[in-house]
């Protein structure tokens, strides 16, 4: 298992992407997906690819840690190209065999779709790659908190999610070291047939009551540091929105209006266009 | 069953041709080891937190294998799974804080694990596992069907050594094995380690107290960032009272007072001493010092 692969973990950089505010990055990521799910051809969505490589830019986030970053999830990117090329039939057919039927619309439709994948990937682990978990959750806190008018224990929740984020490379460092303790007792994972569902409880339960264990340690330390909730709690840093920020909002919303815009634009000018250069559609 | 390193090198993250080419240099938990275990001794490994201790330990059973370099069990190459799978039957690796790696509903069951998946006979695993167990002084009657987890933590820990012990291993690989547990507890344990090695067994035991191994060892190797240090007798070794404190470890208390007193101008020799031999020692020159 490579730790360091681990979907969108944080890389200390000193970028303006990584000094905004986390609130500010978790709202530009929603409408990064709008940008994202607006395009709806190849040439907007290779505009909103531009827009996607200026944040990575601006990051100081190489292409390659990103790529890296979303490696493990590759898998989810091809399975939808693949039920795209075989489920999305129109022009012409490239190959037949019983249903299976390979098209030119469906192999158009499908790399469309990886590409859109991908791209909403990357957009969404540069927000982990630049942002620590503890901004990350301070943020989710800070957006909740409009609801707590409602009964939404929102200081609760970021903080079950912040502690969900601590332990997941925990676990998998522990996972790792049981999985290895019960390969030295001569346990064998890739071959098992009768014996499976033992090997499988021989790494499972091992992992379960270490969770319970660091549960438990948890929330010792809590009662100790006398913790009681968002009541009366003050921050060592407070969160404020600068020019940054905004900047960066502006950014974001240009790249949302330019590829909404001109999807509608293109199709209306293509006959203009082709008139100007004397081609008939 | 001897099990020799041949200039062992380690990194966790290998570079790639690319990076070789531009003239990186990669990080290595381990630099250049060799030596060879040899059967029937009992060597101690020693070294500061990070030094590579653990990641040589894994490789003694080819659970890792070396970036660069060999290492040999029985004169086979560990990179080789099928090696390394029988090899692991033969090498008791037991990992620090074994306890945490109980999952069965029954101390016979956690214990049978290991002589299960050697595929041994069920009249041959129950041998096996009361063997294990009376082995680690644990009530085999009293205590085949309880759980694990409702035994205290050193009880869990002779469990979990007992797992190990009931694949019937030639060599026996403990990383940290008295960590955490309380000094009553301390004292059995190192006292069973001992016996095991007196019953004709191979232990590798890595620790980074001073005490212990001078007690135990027949031979310490310490370890400074993946490099072999020193490795030799314990008297050879804890002779660099000044290099060891340098790398973060110390030498035995016996050895740090019989020091001192030789630096105060009491006459004593250069020797290892352990606590006892030190008080004869001592016993032994006032005496003469009263006579004369």
């Amino acid at each position: 298992m490579n730790i360091e692969a681990i979907f969108g973990r944080y890389i200390s950089k000193d970028s303006p992407v990584h000094r905004m505010d986390p609130r500010a990055k978790l709202l530009l990521a929603l409408l990064f997906m709008v940008m994202v799910f607006a395009a709806q051809s190849y040439f907007t969505l290779f505009v909103a690819a531009l827009f996607t490589f200026g944040i990575l830019a601006f990051s100081r986030i190489t292409p390659r840690q990103a790529f890296i970053s979303i490696a493990p999830l590759a898998f989810l990117i091809i399975l939808t190209a693949l039920l795209n090329i075989f489920f999305v039939q129109s022009g012409q057919v490239y190959f037949q065999l019983g249903i299976l039927c390979i098209s030119e619309g469906g192999l158009s439709q499908a790399l469309f779709i990886a590409i859109r994948l991908t791209l909403l990937l990357l957009g969404m682990s540069l927000l982990t790659l630049t942002t620590t978990t503890l901004d990350i959750t301070d943020a989710f806190e800070h957006l909740l908190r409009p609801f707590k008018r409602i009964g939404l224990p929102a200081h609760e929740l970021s903080m079950m999610m912040g502690i969900a984020l601590r332990f997941l490379p925990q676990f998998a460092i522990e996972l790792r070291t049981i999985y290895r303790a019960q390969i030295s007792r001569g346990a064998n994972f890739k071959t098992s047939t009768k014996g499976s569902i033992q090997m499988m409880t021989s790494l499972i339960v091992p992992l379960f009551t270490s969770a319970f264990r660091h549960a438990e340690t948890l929330s010792l330390g809590m009662d100790a540091r006398c913790y009681h909730g968002s009541e009366g709690r003050t921050m060592l840093r407070e969160l404020s929105y600068e020019r940054r920020d905004a900047i960066g909002a502006l950014y974001i919303a240009v790249g949302v209006a330019l590829v909404i815009a001109l999807d509608i634009v293109i199709p209306l000018l293509t006959p203009a266009i082709a008139a100007l250069f004397g081609i008939t559609l | 069953m001897s099990i020799a390193f041949e200039q062992v090198s380690y990194s966790y993250t290998p570079l790639s041709k690319r990076q070789k080419k531009k003239g990186e240099t990669a990080k290595y938990a381990l630099k250049n080891v060799s030596f060879t275990l040899e059967d029937g001794e009992f060597l101690a490994i020693a070294g500061h937190t990070g030094s590579g201790k653990s990641t040589l330990t894994q490789h003694l059973n080819g659970l890792v294998h070396p970036t660069e370099g060999r290492v040999l069990w029985n004169g086979l190459d560990m990179a080789d799974k099928k090696v390394a799978t029988q090899a692991r039957g033969d090498i008791g690796l037991v990992f620090q804080y074994p306890e945490h790696q109980l999952f069965a509903a029954s101390v016979y069951e956690d214990v049978a694990f290991g002589p299960r998946n050697l595929g041994c006979s069920e009249d041959e695993v129950e041998l096996r596992v009361q063997s294990a167990l009376e082995a680690v002084d644990l009530d085999y009657e009293k205590l085949r069907d309880v759980s694990p987890f409702e035994l205290s933590g050193g009880q869990q820990r002779r469990v979990a050594f007992a797992g190990v012990l009931a694949m019937k291993p030639t060599t026996l690989v403990l990383d940290e094995p008295v960590a955490g547990l309380d000094p009553a507890s301390r004292a059995d344990f190192l006292k069973l380690i001992g016996s095991f090695h007196e019953s004709g067994m191979t232990v590798v035991m890595v620790s980074h107290n001073m005490n212990d191994i001078a007690l135990l060892a027949d031979r310490v190797m310490v370890l400074n960032e993946g490099e072999i240090v020193w490795l030799g007798s314990p008297d050879e070794v804890f002779m660099h009272f000044d290099e060891l404190r340098a790398i973060g470890l110390g030498v035995p208390h016996a050895q740090r007072f019989a020091k001192e007193m030789r630096e105060l101008g009491f006459p004593l020799e250069e020797k290892l001493y352990s606590p006892e031999s030190l008080a004869d020692a001592i016993a032994a020159r006032l005496k003469s010092g009263e006579q004369s």
